[in-house]
């Protein structure tokens, strides 16, 4: 299965059953997108240039039953784009009733490079953020960084996505809290 | 397969099929992916960054043409918000465009205009005239082939001039913005 293993080394990763959902609008980044994502060799790319036309897709391919159509691996999006854009159909594929659509893992490719839109793409359940200008090196981690780092799904009265959290960070300060016997002992001397 | 941990939030820890399907174990390390292929598609980059002056043109002239358009529109059309959204629409992918490519002040005019054309109020001469500033510094812009929007006394000189006519004559909707 493994394509390199042996002990210490670092497995080197084939996209090329990967399907890549692509949702773009402007066709000169589409084109530059898709042959990057040759160039990793991935083996499926689909184009869509709305939202809208993206959510038909993903729902054909769901419902699918023929051993010819893939359902997408993962999807890139634009941010802003006319018919649909990112936020909604992001918004759209976390609200799903179909787990194939709703665990999708989602990267926004955006031009946007303000804090409050990447802040409100994590918010809507966005897995990953790549700003542009983009690069191979930069395109690869978002890539590698669903494959090799996958965070659970929350699902809260507020939010569906990603945990937020992307590691457990544990707190490096003095330890204040008083132990159980030690608030006993506080408890039993303020009587 | 889902636990919870708390009534009201429920965790889902998926098994991970990308990884299997890129080839590695469930239980192997982080994967890496070739630097060849990471190579060819700088080289895709740079090639497509080769294109970019003929794209931008192409642009540009676009925008300038749904300007033109908008301008001699009937005030009462109906096609005009749908005009809008295409120059807004237009002036994004220029943004989108700049940056990609590195060209931020180009980028910087793209993103000034796709903000401020939603908000133009196109019976008012006074945005009409900002709305052609902006045209008229992207245009200087590829001309001089300014790429940088943090450096250089013509680029800041640029940004003022669009600046200026915002704060002078869309106060208002200068404020918005901020």
């Amino acid at each position: 299965m493994s394509n390199i293993k042996s002990a210490g080394t670092v497995n080197t990763y084939s996209l090329k059953a990967f399907n890549i959902l692509l949702v773009e609008d402007y066709e000169f980044l589409q084109q530059l997108i898709t042959g990057m994502l040759k160039s990793f060799g991935v083996g499926g790319i689909t184009v869509c240039s709305s939202g809208d036309e993206a959510k038909g897709l993903l729902q054909v391919l769901s419902a699918s039953r023929s051993s010819d159509t893939k359902m997408v691996d993962i999807v890139l999006t634009d941010w802003m784009m006319p018919d649909g854009d990112g936020e909604e159909l992001i918004r759209w594929m976390r609200d799903n009733k179909d787990d194939k659509i709703k665990f999708l893992p989602v990267i926004l490719v955006s031009a946007f490079t303000d804090k409050d839109t990447i802040v409100k793409a994590r918010d809507i359940g966005a897995n990953e953020a790549l700003v542009k200008p983009v690069s191979g090196e930069a395109l690869a981690t978002r890539i590698l960084n669903v494959i090799n780092y996958p965070r659970p799904y929350i699902q809260s009265p507020d939010y569906f996505g990603p945990d937020r959290r992307r590691k457990e960070q544990k707190f490096k300060g003095d330890e204040k809290r008083k132990t159980k016997a030690e608030e006993i002992k506080v408890n039993n001397e303020q009587l | 397969m889902s636990s919870s941990e708390d009534p009201k939030v429920e965790v889902y820890n998926r098994i991970n099929k990308l990884k299997l399907k890129a080839g590695a174990g469930l239980n192997d390390g982080p994967g890496k992916l070739d630097q060849n292929s990471i190579d060819r598609a700088n080289s895709v980059v740079t090639t497509m960054a080769s294109l970019y002056p003929t794209e931008i043109r192409s642009m540009l002239m676009g925008l300038e043409k749904e300007w033109l358009e908008l301008k001699d529109m009937d005030p009462d059309s109906e096609k005009k918000s749908k005009l809008v959204e295409k120059m807004s629409n237009t002036a994004n992918q220029i943004k989108d465009l700049g940056t990609t490519f590195g060209y931020n002040l180009m980028g910087h005019f793209g993103e000034s205009l796709r903000d401020f054309i939603l908000k133009t109020d196109l019976e008012m001469k006074e945005h009409l005239t900002i709305v052609q500033a902006h045209i008229d510094v992207m245009a200087v812009t590829f001309r001089e082939n300014l790429k940088d929007d943090d450096g250089g006394p013509v680029a800041e000189e640029l940004k003022q001039v669009v600046a200026t006519a915002i704060e002078k004559f869309a106060p208002d909707v200068s404020q918005n913005e901020e």
